[in-house]
């Protein structure tokens, strides 16, 4: 692959729901501590690996290895515990809980139970910490997520279309708030269409179309294949 | 032409502490597009809940045409032409695409007395002249069943490859679009659109793009909620600012865009030193 | 007594509720799910522990650590793992998760019937010794009532405190709120989950053995009794535990208070019934004074789409397509609902009961099917009916003159609107749960003030069936019941068909939309009920007329459980489903012995979790497979798409459920709903890309493999829902040429597109 160290990696991955089959064996090595964009239109099958990635569906064929460590089998809980964190794209908080619960059952099970850290990132929050998370703004729940990944401190952070519903200011912030996080050594996948802010900040990229890899590489790479051949 | 014009008056709507939506004035007349930008938590959507009836206000009134409609139910009021779409895609997902349409087109205003057991014949009853010159230019004159106006409205939105599909298992792009389309067919005098771009690709937007404009040039008035800049930028007539709850700026689009609040607190085109201090927000 | 004594008596039994309202409580917030079972439980461990101290002659305190520590948390345990972790994977629905209850409430009664008989047993031993302490004066509190007291405050604070302070707390907050959401964040869903369902069942237990040495043990008698502390949880607006307890110590008192008064007249017995139908009363007066219970999951848990799997039938061609193919299915369906004809005459008799109770179930399918309100108080319409019916025949009814038999069936079911009405009218603003209840309380207090009372439900003679002065014979009565059902039919079709099912499956599915496009809401919801009301009635009085008397039994507040179980059970959205599931209630009860059916319906529940949308949409899958199946077969090996591989369920039951459809055909390996949700959001999009009908001519098949695979697209777009997934899988893979680059997997850097 691309870089010697792979953090996660998947190979001839087949997975889908029902009698569908979504992704047609897919090959994919996560680089460690760098940032990995994982592009493609509506439908090409991101959300799916991502989920396949942190076990909410389970591979029909393949295999995925985490560090060298086969986890294909291993529960979304393990996963999680070990610090794999996924933020999907919808439902990404507890729409019954207050704003602090949100917050504070993260903290608790990444065994740092102070939710200060994610108070400073995310002042809005402070103002709303009894508020029902479920009542919130779209964009406020989007920050609330985001804010939950923070604290969970994982080793891997995957996040699924970051800017969906965000004012361009706040989506801008918190692209800069992960590339900081990023900069600590965590690594970070990142689905998305927004390829601009995307590709800014990544080092690897993956391109997926129906369900396939259609390409991988840097982003000046992509940038001049993207020219060369509009996707 | 004042039958259609959409109006706040000095809408509040308070939760707790919390002015989520802080005495707006607001008018969204008819053939126009307007739009409402603002930060996220600024009460764009709570503005729309008021506008439709979903959520009262505690202050202030919304006006159509010369009518008070305060007082009334989400659906009657949306018989009387304000038809509004979600921030969440909210179609039948157990019925096919058409059949969603056809919802729409048969609980519009004009057919529904008595219609809904079966008593009016399609067409029949007092039709909006405005409606129908909308529906005429858009190539989607009544010719005959509400059926039919379903299938043309189907035909212009591109949507005829789906017209069987079961609209649960659209993609979201996909979705958006029906529920414009279920809109359309409910014949509006005001559309009222929350984040109908969000979700989409570059393709599928630039597609939205076009339909609205095309939908205003027929008289309908457009309220839109994006945070697709670019996109609300370039089709609106109007724009509305709100931060906090209150429109802090109004009117000409590149007047708005350039106003000082926007651009710092909205657009991320502050001066540097403002951005790096608030990774959250101001 | 005076009213201290009295109060005191009161005590103890506000106590039982109590810690009965905590159970149901403490299993509602950490799993979601209102344990309608929770009677059952109760009576199954009641018995179990008379059982092993009056037949085993266990001592006392091991028989109590037996049932209470070992059996109620070992049913628990056993009912999360494999009826409610299934259906909390799929992110069932609130109402499915009641039906799945209600299955387990239905197989706890049979089995403890089917081992203990029904008879009624008063020697349940009591765990407390029977002696008291003097408080002052004369007054004296029984040992029992105030470890029971004792008891109801140290749960109460302990899990109160648990709930609001722990960590443990919070993690089960976030179980019930978002499972999926819980195991992404770390949190080990499935032992909270059973932990919760372990600690409400034991307070089951608990509750069972406490009652069982108050009353006569009988299986339904005890069962009642836990379900009428439903009124607790209503009060405490299914959140808080304290307003339980209070509730619970308030309404004992008051009903044990009542007994010093006697009235006479109607107002003395309305008193009488009062006095020991307290609980059921405030539940129904909880349930329209409450605002609105704090349901789990934003209060929408009650929809019932999930039940379903499919919508309207389709209006333009492909309904007319299904039409044709449906005409077969008729034939034989009038074919065997009329074959009684030929039989016997005590068969045909038997098969009285298959109309009367097809039209209850019909009333159902309307409600609840198609306009997706729970209703739980079917046998309170269906009984007033058919009362109204005879009291009109035998000239009795507010003093309006005797009508024939006929048309007394026919104005009695009518009468019913009015009622049906008025329980629609809280439906305008409740759902879900809160809509169960009510209606569940509407049918009770109809049974206890109206089917019981003496008043009412006395003195009714049936005459033979008469029309224009002919006598009908069994045969005709069976015809004219046929007819009925017809009429039934011709009614919830047209509820179902165009314009007006369209609406009602439109607010099914999405009420806030509906809105948004004008439909007129409040309306149709009053409608659905006032015509359910109407349907159910009729079916009621040819349920009466069926097995010739008015029994008070057949139309108490349980059957509406049962009932509702067997429609959903069958298929919620399918009037096929409902004559079926009559059918087989019938059938079932004349051929095996008594609560057999039930049992069965009980089994067929539990099983939901394996089975969204009900039997029928089951069929429908099992149907759909092998038609694919046999299409497969026929297609060109080298133009084949790769097979896909089947999932079990259960791994859809982890997507978000973001396009809101919930229907799905549930048998492992067929594509579900959801699975095609995603589907068609990979395959299909941009709309440009390929025409609707797929041209098969490119996948190279026989010609009759083409036929087939032909019909097998025709039957997926009539079946709808479930037949997306074939449509847009064959449409992707095999009919438009793919663009994707070939899987040489090698292809980048930069190379690819
Ligand atoms: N039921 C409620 N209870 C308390 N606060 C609420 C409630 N509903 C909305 N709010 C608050 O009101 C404010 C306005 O919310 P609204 O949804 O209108 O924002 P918006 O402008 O649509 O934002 P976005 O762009 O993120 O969708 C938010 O701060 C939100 O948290
Ligand atoms: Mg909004």
């Amino acid at each position: 692959m691309t870089t010697a160290t792979a953090e996660l990696r998947l190979a001839d991955a087949r997975a889908g729901y029902g009698t569908v089959e979504v992704l047609h064996g897919l090959d994919l090595a996560i680089p460690a501590g760098k940032v990995t964009a994982l592009l493609g239109t509506n439908g090409a099958g991101k959300s799916t690996t991502l989920r396949v990635l942190a076990g909410l569906i389970p591979l029909r064929s393949g295999t995925l290895t985490w560090r060298g460590e086969d986890i294909t089998r291993m529960s979304t809980v393990d996963r999680a515990r070990r610090g794999l964190m996924l933020v999907p794209d919808e439902r990404a908080v507890f729409a019954t809980l207050s704003v602090r619960d949100n917050l504070q059952i993260i903290a608790e099970t990444s065994g740092h139970p102070d939710i200060t850290p994610a108070l400073e990132s995310f002042p809005r929050l402070r103002e709303r910490l009894a508020q029902r998370a479920g009542s919130m703004s779209g964009g406020e729940r989007r920050m609330l997520a985001l804010a939950r990944a923070l604290l969970a401190r994982p080793s891997v952070l995957m996040v699924d279309e970051l800017s969906l519903g965000l004012s361009p200011k706040v989506a801008a912030d918190l692209f800069g708030w992960l590339a900081t996080v990023a900069a600590s050594g965590t690594t970070v996948l990142l689905a998305d269409q927004y390829t601009d802010q995307a590709l800014a900040m990544a080092d690897l990229v993956y391109v997926l179309h129906r369900g396939e890899r259609s390409f991988v590489g840097t982003p000046a790479e992509f940038t001049h294949g993207a020219a060369a051949t509009p996707a | 032409m004042s039958r259609g014009v959409l109006q706040a008056v000095g809408l509040v709507r308070r939760y707790g502490g919390l002015t989520a939506v802080d005495h707006v004035d607001l008018v969204a007349p008819p053939g126009m597009i307007t739009g409402l930008i603002g930060p996220n938590g600024a009460g764009k959507s709570t503005l729309f809940s008021l506008l439709t009836g979903v959520e009262q206000p505690d202050e202030g009134k919304v006006m159509l045409g010369t009518t008070d409609i305060s007082k009334m139910r989400p659906d009657i009021r949306s018989r009387r032409g304000l038809v509004q779409t979600f921030q969440v895609p909210s179609l039948f997902p157990t019925l096919t695409v058409a059949d969603n349409l056809l919802v729409g087109a048969e609980n519009r205003r004009r057919d529904y007395a008595g219609g809904l057991l079966g008593l009016s014949a399609p067409g029949r009853g007092r039709t909006s002249r405005l409606a129908e010159g909308v529906l005429e230019k858009l190539g989607l004159a009544p010719k005959g069943p509400v059926t039919q106006v379903v299938e043309e409205v189907l035909e212009s939105l591109g949507l005829s490859d789906v017209r069987d599909t079961i609209a649960g298992t659209l993609p979201t792009g996909a979705l958006r679009l029906v529920e414009f389309a279920r809109a359309l067919c409910a014949r509006p005098d005001i559309l009222l659109l929350d984040e109908p771009a969000s979700g989409l690709d570059a393709e599928e937007t630039a597609k939205l793009s076009e339909l609205l404009r095309r939908t205003a040039a027929e008289g309908v008035g457009i309220l839109i909620v994006d945070h697709d800049v670019d996109l609300v930028f370039s089709v609106v007539d109007q724009v509305y600012a709100m931060v906090g709850g209150r429109v802090v700026a109004s009117g000409d689009p590149q007047e708005v865009r350039g106003d000082p609040t926007v651009r710092s607190v909205y657009l991320a085109q502050a001066p540097l030193a403002a951005a790096a201090s608030q990774p959250g927000e101001a | 007594m005076t009213s201290i004594d009295l109060a005191l008596a009161g005590i103890s039994l506000g106590a039982i509720a109590a810690l009965s309202g905590i159970g149901l409580l403490v299993t509602y917030r950490t799993n979601g799910v209102l344990n309608l079972a929770q009677g059952g439980i109760a009576t199954l461990v009641a018995y179990v522990f008379r059982e092993m101290v009056v037949e085993w002659s266990l001592p006392k305190w091991l028989a109590a650590v037996i049932a209470l520590c070992v059996l109620s948390p070992g049913i628990g345990l056993l009912l999360e793992r494999l009826v409610f972790r299934p259906l909390a994977r799929r992110r069932a629905s609130a109402a499915e998760s009641l039906v799945a209850s209600l299955g387990v409430l239905v197989l706890t009664l049979g089995i403890t019937a089917g081992i203990w008989g029904l008879g009624s047993r008063s020697d349940a031993p009591s765990i407390f010794p029977a002696s008291s302490v003097r408080l002052f004066g004369d007054t004296r509190i029984g040992i029992d009532a105030l470890v029971e007291l004792l008891m109801v405050v140290v749960f109460a604070v302990a899990l109160g405190l648990v709930a609001a302070k722990t960590a443990f707390g919070r993690q089960i907050r976030a179980v019930v709120d978002d499972r999926q959401l819980a195991e992404l964040s770390g949190v080990p869903a499935d032992k909270v989950a059973a932990a919760g369902w372990a600690a409400g069942t034991t307070m089951a237990g608990l509750t069972g053995v406490l009652l069982a040495p108050r009353f006569q043990l009988t299986p339904y008698g005890l069962t009642l009794l836990v379900l009428e502390t439903f009124a607790v949880v209503v009060a405490a607006r299914l959140a808080s535990m304290p307003v339980a307890v209070l509730t619970a110590l308030g309404i004992s008192i008051l009903q044990s208070e009542l007994k010093q008064f006697t009235l006479h007249g109607d107002a003395g017995q309305v008193l009488t019934v009062l006095q020991s139908n307290l609980f059921i009363v405030a539940l129904l007066v909880l349930l329209l004074a409450v605002p609105r219970l704090r349901e789990l999951g934003g209060g929408d848990s009650g929809a019932t789409a999930s039940f379903s799997s499919r919508g309207a039938p389709p209006s333009g061609r492909v309904g007319a397509a299904r039409t044709r193919q449906d005409y077969l299915g008729r034939l034989a369906g009038a074919g065997l609902l009329l074959a009684p004809l030929t039989f016997a005459p005590t068969d045909l008799r038997s098969a009285f009961m298959v109309p009367a109770l097809g039209l209850i179930f019909l009333s159902m399918v309307i409600v609840t099917g198609y306009s997706g309100q729970l209703s739980l108080g079917v046998a309170g319409f269906a009984g007033l009916g058919a009362l109204l019916s005879i009291k009109m025949a035998n000239g009795d009814l507010f003093g309006l003159p005797a009508v024939p038999g006929i048309w007394a069936m026919f104005i009695g079911a009518l009468l019913v609107a009015p009622v049906g009405f008025v329980t629609g009218y809280p439906a305008i603003r409740r759902r879900g749960l809160t809509l169960a209840l009510t209606t569940f309380a509407v049918g009770a207090v109809v049974s206890r003030f109206v089917f019981e009372q003496p008043t009412f439900a006395s003195g009714l003679y049936l005459d033979p069936l008469t029309l224009f002065g002919w006598e009908l014979s069994d045969k005709a009565f069976y015809v004219f019941e046929l007819f009925c059902l017809g009429l039934g039919l011709l009614v919830v079709r047209n509820l179902h068909q165009g314009r007006l099912g369209r609406a009602l499956l439109a607010v099914r599915d999405h009420s806030g939309g509906a809105a948004a496009v004008g439909v007129d809401v409040r309306n149709l919801k009053l409608l659905a009920f006032t015509v359910s009301g109407v349907v159910a009635g009729l079916g009621g009085t040819l349920l009466v007329h069926s097995s010739y008397s008015f029994n008070a039994d057949d139309f108490a507040p349980l059957q509406s459980l049962l009932w509702f179980t067997a429609v959903v059970v069958f298929g919620a959205d399918s009037a096929v489903g409902a004559i079926v599931a009559a059918a087989f209630i019938v059938t079932i009860d004349v051929l095996a012995p008594d609560g057999t059916s039930t049992l069965a319906i009980g089994i067929l529940a539990l099983a939901l979790g394996w089975m969204p949308g009900g039997l029928a949409s089951a069929v429908r899958g099992m149907l759909r497979l092998l038609a694919q199946y046999l299409a497969d077969s026929f297609v060109d090996p080298n133009q084949r798409a790769p097979r896909p591989v089947p999932v079990r369920i259960s791994a859809v039951g982890h997507l978000p459920a973001t396009t809101g459809i919930t229907g799905s055909t549930g048998i492992p390996g067929i594509g579900s709903t959801l699975g095609a949700a995603r589907a068609g959001h990979y395959a299909r999009w941009p709309l440009s890309a390929a025409p609707a009908t797929v041209p098969f001519s490119d996948a190279r098949l026989t010609p009759f493999g083409a036929e087939l695979v032909a019909m097998v697209h025709r039957y997926a777009a009539s079946s709808r829902a479930v037949g997306v997934a074939v449509g847009v899988e064959t449409s992707a893979r095999a009919g438009v040429p793919s663009p994707a680059p070939p899987p040489d997997g090698g292809s980048f850097p930069g190379g690819g597109r």
